[in-house]
């Protein structure tokens, strides 16, 4: 009778698996549940069950992360680059902004995030650009400075929206040992998993920013959003070779913030590989109404100094 | 007696595994909201909206959109295109703060919440006062024109600047 059990018991177990499957509700949740309670698994077997993980506590896998979970690891790195650098008050340069980054994120491989895209000017005049997972794009009053035109403003957006449909920013992360409190404190929060997934949330921002704004993607993510922000701008419309336009800028001798340096190839590097990408592109006619309403909301945005 | 207890820990966790995905043509909106269109474009006439957590059959796939059938609010379907990344095959959990139209029981509330949530940023809110400014900053663009264009103005801008969707 009790060597029957068990089978008796994995039976119901995996029927009542598939039936989870089919009817999408709850029960295999429920089956491990009771089975924790009647003490045939322990309550850390029936956890880890719980969370979809195996009873080993398998290392956490990044594609657990749902586009929910993202945005809120998005908005807290946003936050802390927005306290960081402070933000631009002006509403013409921001909606402009948007209107040229939004067009672009549609053309991506990743058009909606959990709550959308949101394309915010930092109030510095260092050279930088920042994605944050769920599509949190971050340039610096000084980066917009650099961009000539709409085009070349395009092609830097470009980029960053590369970074988010590529998840560079999770991906360079997949390693940090705050996955490891998420793995085994498990998904649900329950009173006594809380704590530790909040300081697990607070280790990871930490460790975002410093990867943004001080160590930097990869070489190979680098030159990736590159190639692929030359596929994005040439699927909404945008003259691709842009991005030549903006990596010569780069290279002229500008003044790059400490991050900058550090954490792109160089310019050159940059260029060698773009170069091929964009050499087959019929070159786009240069559009005065782009480069007028570019100037009429540039301009004001770009008087401005940040005061030191 | 361990062996049994792995073999059954082992079934039971291929069976959740199984049903932490749902039915082979039905998937999931994983975004807040989303927008059904006539076509797979985001040019394509606005068919309906639907929010996260709902459900929808997958009539056909192609590379980068979904043609879908939805169930309206009214109970009659509807049929059109999603795009990829609004969908998935995961049984998603609700989350306190997410608006969905399904009715969650407390006991699926009290499961919910998985990973980083807006419980989990409320607590690092409280721990980091010095960034209350910028997440009032961030609430505040859910709500603003300036950073949710829609999609019609963003046609118009496009047109209005001769860039015209080009080489794929």
């Amino acid at each position: 009778m009790i060597a029957k059990r068990p089978i008796i018991v994995v039976a119901l177990a995996c029927a009542a698996g598939m039936c989870g499957c089919q009817g999408g509700d709850n029960s295999g949740l429920n089956i491990a549940m009771m089975l924790g309670d009647a003490g045939v698994i322990s309550s850390d077997e029936a956890r880890y069950m719980q969370a979809g993980l195996n009873v080993a506590g398998k290392a956490w896998e990044l594609e657990q992360l749902t586009p929910e979970n993202e945005h809120y690891i998005g908005r807290a790195v946003a936050a802390r680059l927005i306290a960081r650098f402070g933000m631009s008050e002006n509403g013409n340069a921001t909606r402009y902004v948007n209107l040229v980054g939004q067009s672009l994120a549609m053309g991506s491989d990743m058009p909606e995030t959990f709550d959308g895209y949101r394309f915010i000017i930092l109030d510095s005049d260092d050279v930088n650009a920042f994605a944050a997972p769920g599509g949190f794009v971050l340039v610096t009053r000084g980066m917009l400075r650099v961009c000539k035109s709409e085009d070349a403003l395009a092609a830097v957006l470009a980029h960053e929206v590369a970074h988010v449909q590529n998840r560079d920013g999770l991906n360079a992360l997949k390693n940090s040992q705050f996955w490891g409190t998420v793995a085994k404190e498990g998904l649900n929060v329950a009173d006594q998993n809380i704590g530790a997934l909040t300081e697990a949330f607070n280790g990871l921002i930490d460790q975002f920013v410093d990867q943004i704004i001080v160590k930097g993607y990869s070489r190979d993510a680098e030159l990736r959003a590159d190639r692929d922000a030359v596929t994005i701008l040439k699927r909404v419309g945008y003259n691709a070779n842009s991005m030549i336009a903006m990596l010569d800028e780069l290279q002229a001798g500008w003044k790059p913030s400490i991050g900058m340096l550090k954490t792109h190839p160089s310019p050159d590097q940059r260029l060698a590989k773009v170069r091929p990408l964009v050499a087959e592109s019929k070159p786009a006619p240069h559009v005065l109404a782009r480069q007028k309403r570019f100037n009429q909301a540039m301009n004001p945005l770009l008087a401005q100094q940040t005061e030191h | 007696m361990r062996k049994t207890r792995l073999l059954l820990a082992a079934a039971v966790t291929c069976g959740l595994t199984t049903a932490t995905l749902i039915a082979a043509d039905q998937m999931t909106v994983q975004v807040k909201r989303t927008q059904v269109r006539d076509t797979p474009s985001y040019l394509g006439k606005l068919v309906a909206e639907l929010r996260y957590g709902d459900r929808v059959t997958i009539l056909e796939k192609g590379p980068a959109w979904l043609k879908i059938q939805s169930k309206l609010d009214s109970g009659s379907k509807t049929s059109g295109y999603l795009h990829k990344s609004t969908l998935t095959t995961r049984q998603l959990t609700l989350t306190a703060g997410t608006a969905s139209q399904v009715d969650a029981s407390e006991e699926e509330l009290a499961l919910a919440g998985s990973g980083f949530n807006e419980d989990i940023e409320q607590r690092y809110r409280n721990e980091h006062r010095d960034l209350d400014a910028a997440f009032e900053a961030l609430d505040h663009m859910r709500g603003s024109a300036i950073f949710n264009p829609k999609p019609q103005d963003l046609r118009a801008f496009l047109a209005q600047g001769g860039v015209e969707g080009g080489e794929r």
